[in-house]
């Protein structure tokens, strides 16, 4: 059935924006090809969005500017400039740099904690939270079968407060490793799984993040969630309790 | 043992918002109409949004983001509006749009300068050219718009209509409505 020039005109504005699915565009390009009137005003929206687009005085963002918002977000804070500070600030240096010599594996622990963090961050950010899709610890189980070197525990917390979501594949520090996905309440918990066993991170606080690990059965788990510590606790407890 | 895990935060506010500073700088300028103020609300939004980025779940970073910068501005142009001792109003027949119908010859040539659009654009109303700044520069859905506003997505469509229509009329100097 073909469309009037009245719900054409509406349909207009939508069609110029991109907001029509392909039924509707079918229509109003159907409808324009024998209605000059109407096609007149298609083509003169088109010509205004063009002309707006390709006119406005759109500016770049200054140096200056650029570098005050960087000063004030992603740099360290910086101390006043004063006299003394200079030798102080070179002998923290040389200090920083010699425990960054001899104790390695804190730098490398603060760095894979991050990197377990980020992957949680990641997980919610992308719509990326699970490659398996299910409550049934009988089916996540046995995706890993074949993707990964070890089998690692999916126990069922649902009666606990902790709802299985599904699982997925991760890769930690250039191994691949299982990812379990958790629910407490409105949160995610990632449970991350290794069998890499070089890291042990007991718990760890961060910007409105924790970080619980755990060995259990042979294998290397981390639980990484915004949900409040006790409550993390006592996911890792239960998660424990269930296999024993 | 706790760890400070600043790099991390670091690290998302460079992936999530850093890429639109320059869009919202851009809206900035076209709401205030000052390059000072611009700068000033830019800054003051990616502080705003770098201390809140870790809330960001899997929502839409650059409409978040410029509903920052658009809070921001709105803002400063409510401490203006004080200033004068007047009330910020959205209300888009307070401002002065020129009612007049387009002049057809000019709409079919569109070869307007740039001088004239970017005059004609920071004459609408407020109301009106965030709508159309946010969907044309910005390149945002009405949903993203609706969003970023605080509005029904009807009263994007509403605004973005008459937003376009007014420029035209302007743009090109057609005759008065009676």
């Amino acid at each position: 059935m073909s469309v009037t020039c009245t719900e054409v005109l509406k349909l207009i504005p939508l069609y110029v924006d991109g907001e029509l699915d392909a039924l509707r565009i079918d229509e109003v390009e159907r409808h324009v090809s024998d209605c000059p009137e109407c096609l007149g005003q298609l083509e003169m929206l088109q010509r205004l969005s063009q002309a707006v687009r390709a006119q406005y005085d759109y500016q770049p963002l200054p140096d200056s500017v650029l570098a005050r918002i960087e000063a004030a977000t992603v740099r360290p804070l910086r101390a006043h400039p004063v006299r003394w500070f200079v030798p102080f600030a070179a002998g923290l240096a040389i200090g920083a740099a010699a425990i960054w010599m001899v104790v390695p594996g804190l730098v490398r622990k603060d760095r894979f904690a991050q990197q377990l963090v980020s992957s949680h961050v990641r997980s919610l950010m992308l719509n990326n939270l699970v490659d398996v899709p299910s409550s049934d610890r009988h089916t996540v189980k046995p995706w890993f079968q074949g993707k990964l070197s070890f089998s690692p525990t999916v126990p069922d917390l649902a009666k606990q407060g902790f709802p299985l979501l599904g699982g997925r594949l991760e890769y930690l520090e250039e191994r691949p490793a299982a990812a379990l996905v958790y629910r407490r309440n409105r949160h995610i918990i990632n449970v991350f799984v290794t069998d890499n066993p070089v890291f042990g991170l007991s718990e760890v606080d961060s910007a409105g993040f924790h970080v619980r690990h755990f060995r259990f059965q042979g294998l290397e788990y981390w639980a990484v969630s915004e949900v409040s510590e006790p409550d993390l606790k006592e996911f890792e407890e239960a998660f424990v309790a269930s296999g024993a | 043992m706790a760890l400070s895990l600043k790099a991390v935060q670091d690290a998302k506010f460079k992936r999530v918002v850093m890429p639109y500073v320059e869009y919202g700088f851009n809206l900035a300028l076209s709401l205030l109409q000052n390059r000072s103020d611009a700068e000033d609300a830019i800054q003051e939004a990616s502080v705003k949004a770098y201390q809140s980025v870790w809330q960001l779940r899997g929502e839409d970073s650059r409409a978040w983001f410029l509903r920052i910068v658009r809070n921001e501005c709105m803002n400063i142009l409510r401490t203006r509006s004080q200033a004068r001792g007047k009330e910020l109003s959205f209300d888009d027949e307070i401002e002065v749009v020129d009612q007049r119908t387009p002049n057809p010859v000019e709409v079919a040539e569109g070869n307007w300068t740039r001088a004239a659009m970017n005059e004609a654009i920071g004459k609408l109303s407020i109301g009106l050219r965030e709508v159309l700044v946010l969907r044309e520069i910005e390149g945002l859905s009405y949903q993203q718009i609706a969003e970023v506003t605080g509005t029904p997505i009807g009263t994007v469509m509403s605004r973005l209509s008459r937003a376009r229509t007014a420029l035209l009329n302007q743009l090109s100097g057609g005759e008065t409505c009676p």
